[in-house]
């Protein structure tokens, strides 16, 4: 018989099987995940950290991938700080999310209370060289601004529209009548003033788009004799000065005379002392801030280790005086004790006119105790005007005393409605210790054998501070200092007269207040959080589609700017660009 | 075998489970990266990285706990877990990394990696249901793999011991033909499409033979034919008892692999 294929396991074995353990092959794995790890630790500290990074750098900082050090630190991860280090290198804190915070409320408590927020939250590295680091996901904005577009609210100029003056009395219809007289076509009339400069329209200059009709020989007008003591030295008849009885004149007034602008701010500083001593102390003051962050703008990536120790032990002992200042800040906020040291004035008090004042000043106490309201804006800008002008009293009276009155002038204008002094202080010490962070930071990364960054920002910023501190010392060389004395009535009529003769040919432009020339504020952009360029939007209407009737516009207040629905007409869906990024910017610009 | 059969899984419920789980995490994914910021070091990214990489040291430690499966379950219930938490797991790695393809070498070897060993895990779990099958349904030898080449041995003796006493032309076709095919396993991946594939051709020779042969020597053939039939089907076995073993060298060297950048990953994390 055939031999059949028998069904199942055929016959037995004679020897002992033993399978084949999986055991082996699990070691083996993970033998291969362990030298792999093992590889992947070397070559991180062997320093070559390119397979293990999460992926290329950008185009710009591909000079550093290597050396993971410059922005990531130890158990940190990409510190803030090692972004300002390149970026910031001057310390204004204008990257952080603060500063983002108050360019967009302007509100000092909401941006000292706003949470820290890491560079790399929305700037995410290691996506290739080509990646755009500033191009940012929209819903960073979104998570804490409204959901989209649409839903964009009103611009704040139109939701609380001002009425506030440009500095000039200037008609539109006026202008565009004028083009239109000298054959102009009215569609272009607009861009006679205001010209396509660099995708955007240019700055309005005197010289350069009004003098041709204003000052046609040179000259805005004449100044009528004027008493002597009221401007300033008069210079020679061939420079339009004549002098007789006692006056000046001038015959021949250059826009932005300075014999004119001087002679103004002299009789300013007599009428009104508070306002001028108050516009020279912020000035002043803003001096004093450019100069120190001057100071520190020299990056610390050029300082030796030597000069960086001396700036730790400079911030330690400014953060340690701040601390003292806000101690006796606190000591001297107990409101029972302020209450007792009005109530010993009070009984000291001798005359009824001085008792009066100290029962006021105990009444507003009380009231500020009982309800701790704090000072309106008004009140605010009016106790900050006195302190200026007692400061530059003391100024004027002891020389010696400019470090301190420096120093107060410092605080006093940094000082902002609705905050109170040790919020002040607090927010002050909070930046010198961030400042001693970075300083520290770098300490350590010199250590660590890094190498300083390129100064090429910093030169940029530093640039920028001098030109700052150049156009300051500019306004301030205007404003001369000069002992404020009382002036008798007939003194101030006089002077008052004066004025307007002066102002004479300036105000047939310039609004002038307090015998100041309001700032010009022409053309300026409204949408002051914004980005808004003309020249893609002169591409697709015309100017008059957005600024509605602005041809026939008598007043020079008139904003004629369309509201957030006229954007949406474009900025829709399939159209023009939605994202936050078009229009906003989230870091301040440059010396907000 | 019917595709059916092959895709239908032990426990639907628990591919079921596993399926809302998937869904539930993209649907979060989608719902968190639409209302704030997606980062994978931050929040839900976090999150999702954080469980991913929990799972994947879970499913590691399967070849360690599956033995002593009792008394916490049954090893059928720890090979489920195995499977379907290797599943969320990759769908928790999609979701770390955004739905985006990484931008670095780690990221991809990692993302690779992932998918590599939870696709060879799937693959194998469909070998396991497939090939145990197909061995019951088309063949009639049952053999223990590692008995195969003992098994293919005295089958080769028996032959031997057939053709002894055979004529010239049966001797010679028998030692040019028929014993370098029984004196060695032959594996081949194409018993995995088809367990009886091969046999008819492989035959033929012998149908051929017999025109040559007297009766006495048909006999042998016959014979000889059976064991060609018989060792055929130890060959299948061999080779998809082989595949069903061996596909562990794709599925478990990555996973430690996986392993070894997944520390390196969550220690760079830390560091950096």
């Amino acid at each position: 018989m055939a031999r059949k294929v028998a069904w199942g396991t055929p016959g037995k074995s004679t020897r002992f099987l033993k399978p084949r353990s999986a055991r082996t092959l699990v070691l083996t794995g993970l033998g291969l995940g362990a030298a792999l790890g093992a590889f992947y630790l070397a070559v991180g500290v062997t320093g070559f950290r390119g397979p293990i990074a999460p992926g290329s750098v950008t185009f710009p900082h591909a000079p550093v991938e290597a050396r993971c050090q410059e922005c990531h630190a130890p158990r940190v991860g990409a510190s803030n700080l090692r972004c300002q280090r390149c970026h910031d290198p001057s310390g204004a804190g204008r990257l952080t999310h603060s500063a983002h915070v108050l360019f967009g409320s302007r509100d000092v408590k909401k941006a000292a209370a706003a949470p820290d927020l890491a560079c790399a939250r929305c700037h995410v590295e290691h996506r290739g060289r080509a990646a755009q680091l500033a191009q940012v996901d929209q819903s960073h904005c979104l998570s804490c601004h409204f959901p989209s577009f649409a839903s964009h609210p009103e611009f704040a100029v139109l939701r609380t529209p001002s009425r506030e003056t440009p500095g000039l009395t200037f008609t539109h219809e006026r202008h565009v009548q004028e083009y239109v007289k000298r054959g102009v076509a009215a569609g272009d009339t607009c861009v006679k003033c205001h010209e396509p400069q660099n995708r955007d329209l240019a700055r309005i200059e005197f010289d350069r788009h009004c003098a041709s009709c204003h000052a046609e020989q040179g000259s805005v007008g004449i100044v009528e004799p004027i008493p002597l003591d009221d401007a300033l030295p008069a210079g020679s008849p061939s420079q339009g000065f004549d002098l007789a009885r006692g006056q000046v004149s001038k015959g021949v007034v250059p826009h932005r005379d300075p014999w004119v602008r001087g002679s103004l701010a002299r009789l300013r500083h007599d009428l009104d002392p508070a306002g001028y001593a108050a516009e020279r102390g912020t000035l002043l003051a803003q001096l004093s801030r450019l100069r120190r962050r001057l100071a520190f703008a020299n990056p610390l990536a050029g300082l030796d280790p030597e000069g960086l120790k001396q700036r730790e032990e400079v911030l330690l002992s400014e953060i340690k005086g701040l601390g003292a200042r806000l101690s006796a800040q606190a000591a001297g906020l107990d409101p029972q004790a302020g209450l007792a040291r009005v109530a010993e004035a009070q009984a000291a008090a001798s005359g009824p006119e001085a008792s009066d004042l100290a029962t006021s000043v105990a009444e507003q106490a009380q009231s500020k105790v009982a309800g701790g309201a704090p000072l309106t804006p008004l009140e605010h800008e009016a106790r900050r005007r006195e302190l200026l002008s007692a400061l530059d009293a003391i100024e004027s009276a002891d020389p010696e005393l400019v470090s301190k009155t420096e120093d107060l002038r410092r605080r006093v204008t940094a000082l902002v409605p609705g905050e109170t002094g040790v919020e002040m202080l607090t927010r002050v010490r909070e930046r010198r210790e961030t400042e001693l962070l970075r300083v520290r930071d770098e300490m350590d990364l010199r250590r660590g054998g890094a190498a300083p960054p390129r100064s090429a920002v910093a030169a940029g910023q530093q640039r920028a501070i001098e030109t700052e501190i150049l156009a300051t010392e500019a306004r301030l060389a205007e404003l001369p200092e000069a002992p404020a004395r009382a002036l008798t009535a007939e003194e101030r009529t006089r002077k008052e007269e004066s004025v307007e003769i002066l102002a004479t040919s300036c105000q047939k432009c310039h609004e002038i207040k307090n015998a100041a020339l309001a700032p010009v504020t022409a053309a300026r952009h409204v949408l002051v959080r914004a980005r808004f360029v003309h020249q893609p939007h002169l591409l697709q209407a015309e100017c008059l589609r957005c600024h509605k009737g602005i041809d026939t516009s008598k007043d020079s207040r008139d904003l004629t700017l369309p509201g957030i629905q006229s954007c949406r007409e474009c900025h829709r869906p399939q159209g023009a660009s939605q994202t936050c990024q078009s229009c906003h910017q989230f870091h301040p610009p440059e010396l907000p | 075998m019917r595709l059916g059969q092959i895709v239908r899984p032990k426990r639907p419920l628990n591919l079921n489970l596993t399926a809302i789980a998937c869904i539930f995490v993209l649907l979060t994914y989608f719902v968190v990266s639409y209302r704030w910021p997606f980062s994978p070091k931050h929040g839900a990214g976090l999150v999702f990285g954080v469980t991913a990489a929990t799972l994947f040291v879970f499913e590691m430690l399967y070849p360690a706990r599956r033995p002593r499966a009792r008394p916490l379950g049954t090893a059928q219930a720890w090979i489920q877990a195995h499977i379907y938490m290797g599943a969320i797991a990759f769908c928790l790695v999609l979701a770390h990394s955004g739905l985006s393809w990484p931008h670095g070498a780690i990221g991809w070897l990692l993302l690779l990696l992932s998918f590599w060993t939870v696709v060879s895990g799937i693959v194998g779990v469909w070998l396991q249901k497939f090939i145990p099958a197909s061995l019951a349904e088309g063949l009639q030898v049952e053999a223990v793999y590692e008995r195969i080449p003992e098994l293919v041995k005295q089958l080769l003796d028996e032959s031997d011991g057939l053709v002894t006493e055979a004529g010239d032309v049966l001797d010679r076709f028998y030692r040019n033909e028929v014993r370098p095919s029984l004196s060695k396993v032959q594996v081949s991946w194409a018993f995995l499409f088809d367990v009886r594939g091969g046999r008819e051709r492989a035959l033929e020779p012998f149908r051929r033979v017999l025109r040559f042969v007297d009766e006495h020597e048909k006999a042998i053939v016959e014979d000889l034919m059976a064991i060609y039939q018989e060792k055929m089907e130890l060959d299948a076995q061999r080779s998809l008892q082989g595949i069903l073993r061996r596909w562990l060298i794709l599925h478990v060297p990555a996973a430690g692999l996986l392993m070894g950048l997944l520390t390196v990953h969550i220690v760079s994390w830390i560091l950096y």
